[in-house]
C-alpha cells in the first residue's frame, strides 16, 4: 500500500501541476505532453482564416516534429517553467506573424500564425560581407517562418543547425512546416551573441553579469524581446509592438501569468528601455512593422557596475560621468540600481541627492524613486521605518502613492518574506487614498495563503472590504478555494463557493476543476461526479484538465471500470486523452488487480499515437508485479532500459522484491545496478532498498515463506 | 485514508551515516581495496563490480558467487557466496549502527 501511496502521489503531482494551467496542460514527456492539439488550435485560432496567408501552412503536428527535434525546449525545469517556456514562445512568434488588429474578431491576439512571408515587396537581406553565408544569387533573404529569420547571416547558421542548406534553399523555410517551425526554435535555443538565448532567459539559466544588470536587464519576458529585436523595440519604453507581445503573452498564460505580473511591469518600467551594447550591429529586423531604421543612440551608454559600497567612492565614479553623459533617465536609474544593490538605504539616498545636486539636467521620476522603495523593502528592519521615510521623500518630491508605489511595495515586502509589514502598509495606504488594485490584492493573497490560516485570511478579507471597500474579484476566490482544497477543507470551499455567487460572480471551468481536484485528494469519486455533473448543468464546458482530474479521481475511488467510459466521452468532445489520463486510468485499474487489462491499455494508448512516460510504465510495472505478472514485469523492465526509463522509488521497490521472492536476486542487482547508472534514485536510497528486501527474504526463507 | 510514507533513508541521519562515512579498514579490506578508508556503500559497490568483471557468478546459478583467492580473503574465507548475503558479509567488517 505504501507504494501505490507514492505513485499516487506522483500521478497527483501532474494533476496539481495541470490545475493550475487551464491553457496549457502538461504531464512531463514531450512537448506534445504540454500542449494538446486542441489547445494549440485555440491559441491559434484564426491562422486558418481564408484571409491569412499562412491558411493551412502551420499544424500542430509540424510543430511538435519540429520541438521533439530540439533537446530542452519544453521540456527543461519544472512544469511551470515547460508552459511558461511554450507560452513565450507562442507569444513571441504570434507577434511576428500576427494578422490581427484592434477589432478583430475575438481581439488582435487570436490572430497569431497568420502570416508565412514578409509582406510587401522586400529587398534581399543579404550582407554580402560576411563571407561565412555567402548569399546565393536570386535569392532573397526576407522574413520566414514563426520568427520570421531574416537575414543571410540568420539564415546560414539556422540551416547548418537543422542540417538543411537554407542559404540556397531559403524559400523551404516558407514551404515546409516543419523547417520553418526548426528555424524558429533554432533562434529560440540558440544564444545570440552577447544576448544569451531566449530559451536560456525563460528557463531561468541565465544569470546576468555585471554589465547586463548595469544594462538594466534582469531575468524577464522583456529580456527575450531585447534579444529577439532589441535595435528596434527597446530604448523607447512602453510602445505598440511591446504591448502587443505582452499582449499575446497574457492571452496563452491566461489568468495564471507564469512570468509574475511584476516581471512584466518591471519590463515596462526598466528593462525593456534599455539595450546592451552590440559589438555586431545584427538586429533580427522583422518587417512590415518597423521602417529601417537605425538603432536608437541612447544605447550607446558605457555600462557601469558598483562593487564597493562606499559613497564617496560612487560620487567620484558619478562626477567623472557627467561630462560624457547626457542626462538619460534610464542611464541614471541603472546606475543607482547598481549602487543600491552593494549600498545601504541611506547612502543609496544619498548618492541620488548627489546626483540631482551635481547634473540638474537629470529629473528622476516614479521609477528611479521605486528603486529607493524596493531598497528599503529589503533592507532588514523591525518595522517599516525605512519604507516610510522613503514614501515620504517620494511624496516631498511630488510622487504621492499610488497604484504603481503600491504594487512594488507589496511585492517587494512579499518577497523579503515581510508579510505583516505588507498587510500594514496596504492598509496605510487605503487610508491615503491609494487601495491596491486587483492583481496587487491577490498577490498579497496567495502570499497570505501560503503561510497564515484559513480564518485569519478570512479575516484580513473581511477588514479590506469592510473598512476600504476593497472586494476580492473571481481570482481572489479561486487563489481562495484552491488552497482550502489543498488543505483539504472542502467544507470551506463550499462556503467560498457560495460567496463567490454572492458577489455576482459565476464559477468558471478553472474553478470547477479546482474543487473537482480537492475532492480527488479525498478519493470521493461520488463528489468528484458530482462537480462534473454541476458543470453541466451550469453550463460550463469542461476542458482537459476536467477530464483528467475526473478519470484520476473516481480511478482513484476504485471506480475505474466508469473513468474507462469518460475516454469515449473526451472522444466526443473533440479531446484526444494524453499521458496524464491513460496512466491516472492504468493506475486505477491496477490497484484493482487489473493488471493485465492496465496492459493492454497500454497498446491501445500507443496505438493512439499517444506516447507514454515515465510515470506510465512505473505504474504499469508496480502494477504487473503486485498482479504477479512478474514475465510481464521483466519484459516491461526490458522496455524501459531501451528508453532510458527511469525508474520511481515506488515501482524499483516492488520489482526488486518481486524478484528477489522469485529467486532472482541476479536480476535483483542488475536492477539496482541500472537504477544506480540511469540516476534513477540516489545510490543511497537504491542500496539500501536493496539491503533491506534481502534482510527480508532471509527472515521469509528461515520462516519457510519464500520460494 | 492512506497509510503513512516510510521515512526515506536520507531523512534518517543516523542510518545514512552509516553508509556513507568514511570508516578506517581493517588490513585485509585495506589490501583488496587499496586504500585505507572507504564508506559502507562505496565498499558494497567496489566489491560487487570485482565481481562483475572477473567474471566470478556461477555460469549454472548467477545468484551465486564463486570466489577467488582475492574475495575469499574478506568474506570469511567462503569458496561459494550467495548474492543475497553479500551486504551482510560486508558489514561484518564495519563498525555496527549505533543504537
Amino acid at each position: 500500500m505504501r507504494i501505490l501511496a507514492l505513485i499516487s502521489l506522483c500521478l497527483l503531482s501532474i494533476l496539481g501541476a495541470l490545475a493550475v494551467s487551464p491553457t496549457l496542460s502538461s504531464g512531463g514527456g514531450g512537448v506534445s505532453s504540454l500542449i494538446s492539439k486542441a489547445e494549440f488550435e485555440q491559441m491559434l485560432k484564426h491562422r486558418n482564416d481564408a484571409a491569412c496567408e499562412g491558411n493551412g501552412f502551420y499544424t500542430y503536428e509540424a510543430f511538435i516534429a519540429a520541438a521533439d527535434a530540439f533537446d530542452g525546449f519544453g521540456t527543461t525545469g519544472d512544469n511551470d517553467t515547460k508552459k511558461r517556456e511554450i507560452a513565450a514562445f507562442f507569444a513571441q512568434t504570434s507577434h511576428e506573424t500576427t494578422g490581427g488588429f484592434s477589432t478583430a474578431p475575438d481581439g488582435p491576439y487570436a490572430w497569431g500564425y497568420c502570416c508565412v512571408t514578409e509582406q510587401g515587396d522586400p529587398p534581399d537581406y543579404c550582407v554580402a560581407d560576411i563571407q561565412q553565408y555567402p548569399c546565393t544569387p536570386v535569392k532573397k533573404y526576407f522574413g520566414r517562418g514563426p520568427f520570421q529569420i531574416t537575414y543571410n547571416y540568420n539564415y546560414g547558421p539556422a540551416g547548418i543547425a537543422i542540417g538543411i542548406d537554407l542559404l540556397r534553399l531559403p524559400d523551404l523555410v516558407a514551404t515546409d512546416p516543419i523547417i520553418s517551425f526548426k528555424t524558429a526554435l533554432w533562434f529560440w535555443m540558440t544564444p545570440q551573441y552577447p544576448k544569451p538565448s531566449c530559451h536560456d532567459v525563460i528557463t531561468g539559466r541565465w544569470t546576468p553579469s555585471a554589465a547586463h544588470l548595469a544594462a538594466g536587464l534582469v531575468p524577464g519576458y522583456g529580456v527575450i524581446t531585447n534579444i529577439i529585436n532589441g535595435g528596434i523595440e527597446c530604448g523607447r519604453g512602453s510602445n505598440p509592438l511591446q504591448e502587443d507581445r505582452i499582449g499575446f503573452y497574457k492571452r496563452y498564460t491566461l489568468r495564471t501569468v507564469p512570468f509574475p505580473a511584476s516581471s512584466l511591469l518591471k519590463n515596462r518600467q526598466a528593462v525593456v528601455q534599455s539595450e546592451i551594447p552590440n559589438p555586431l550591429p545584427k538586429p533580427h529586423r522583422f518587417p512590415n512593422k518597423t521602417p529601417k531604421k537605425n538603432p536608437p543612440q541612447t544605447s550607446k551608454l558605457p555600462t557601469i557596475s558598483f562593487t564597493s559600497p562606499s559613497l564617496s567612492d560612487a560620487k567620484t565614479l558619478f562626477n567623472s560621468l557627467i561630462n560624457s553623459t547626457p542626462a538619460d533617465l534610464k542611464f541614471h536609474n541603472s546606475l543607482l540600481q547598481s549602487y543600491a544593490a552593494v549600498s545601504s538605504l541611506d547612502d543609496a539616498t544619498s548618492l541620488l541627492r548627489h546626483m540631482t545636486k551635481t547634473h540638474p539636467a537629470f529629473s528622476p521620476d516614479h521609477s528611479t524613486y521605486q528603486v529607493l522603495l524596493t531598497k528599503s523593502c529589503y533592507s532588514p528592519d523591525p518595522n517599516l521605518t525605512a519604507v516610510r521615510k522613503t514614501l515620504n521623500l517620494m511624496a516631498a518630491e511630488g510622487f504621492p502613492p499610488d497604484k504603481a508605489t503600491t504594487d512594488v511595495a507589496v511585492r517587494s515586502l512579499c518577497n523579503a518574506g515581510r508579510l505583516e509589514h505588507a498587510v500594514e502598509l496596504v492598509k496605510e495606504f487605503c487610508l491615503k487614498n491609494s487601495p491596491p488594485d486587483s492583481v496587487t490584492y491577490n498577490f498579497l493573497i496567495k502570499h497570505l495563503c501560503r503561510t497564515r490560516t484559513v480564518s485569519s485570511v478570512n479575516g484580513f478579507i473581511k477588514e479590506m472590504r469592510e473598512s476600504f471597500a476593497v472586494k476580492p474579484d473571481l481570482v481572489s476566490y479561486t487563489i481562495l478555494i484552491d488552497n482550502v482544497c489543498n488543505r483539504k477543507n472542502l467544507r470551506e470551499a463550499t462556503r467560498l463557493l457560495g460567496l463567490l455567487s454572492e458577489d455576482g460572480f459565476k464559477p468558471d471551468c478553472y474553478v470547477y476543476n479546482i474543487v473537482m481536484k480537492g475532492y480527488c485528494m479525498l478519493s470521493q469519486g461520488s463528489e468528484v461526479l458530482w462537480v462534473y455533473k454541476k458543470m453541466k448543468e451550469e453550463g460550463v464546458e469542461p476542458d482537459m484538465v476536467t477530464y483528467n482530474t475526473l478519470i484520476f479521481g473516481l480511478s482513484k475511488s476504485g471506480r475505474a471500470k466508469e473513468a474507462r467510459k469518460f475516454l469515449g466521452v473526451m472522444a466526443e468532445m473533440g479531446l484526444s486523452p494524453d499521458e496524464v489520463t491513460y496512466t491516472s486510468l492504468m493506475n486505477g485499474m491496477c490497484r484493482e488487480g487489473n493488471a493485465s487489462g492496465a496492459l493492454e491499455l497500454l497498446e491501445e494508448m500507443e496505438a493512439k499515437g499517444c506516447s507514454p512516460n515515465s510515470c506510465t510504465y512505473n505504474t504499469l510495472l508496480h502494477g504487473l508485479c503486485k498482479a504477479k505478472l512478474l514475465g510481464k514485469a521483466i519484459e516491461l523492465y526490458g522496455v524501459m532500459k531501451a528508453g532510458d526509463v527511469k525508474l520511481e522509488t515506488g515501482s524499483y521497490g516492488t520489482f526488486l522484491r518481486t524478484l528477489c521472492r522469485n529467486g532472482r536476486v541476479a536480476e535483483a542487482y542488475e536492477v539496482f545496478d541500472y537504477a544506480v547508472e540511469s540516476k534513477s534514485l540516489k545510490d543511497v536510497v537504491a542500496y539500501s532498498t536493496l539491503e533491506s528486501i534481502l534482510k527480508w527474504l532471509k527472515k521469509a526463507k528461515e520462516q519457510g515463506l519464500a520460494v | 485514508m492512506l497509510p503513512r510514507m516510510k521515512k526515506a533513508i536520507t531523512e534518517n541521519p543516523k542510518k545514512l551515516s552509516n553508509l556513507i562515512d568514511l570508516v578506517n579498514l581493517p588490513s585485509t579490506l585495506r589490501d583488496f581495496l587499496g586504500q585505507s578508508q572507504i564508506s559502507r556503500l562505496g565498499c558494497f559497490m567496489r566489491v560487487w563490480s570485482y565481481i562483475k568483471a572477473n567474471n566470478l557468478q556461477d555460469p549454472n546459478n548467477k545468484n551465486v558467487v564463486n570466489c577467488d583467492d582475492k574475495l575469499r580473503s574478506i568474506l570469511l574465507g567462503k569458496p561459494r557466496v550467495e548474492l543475497a548475503e553479500l551486504p551482510t558479509l560486508i558489514k561484518l567488517h564495519f563498525p555496527k549502527e549505533p543504537k
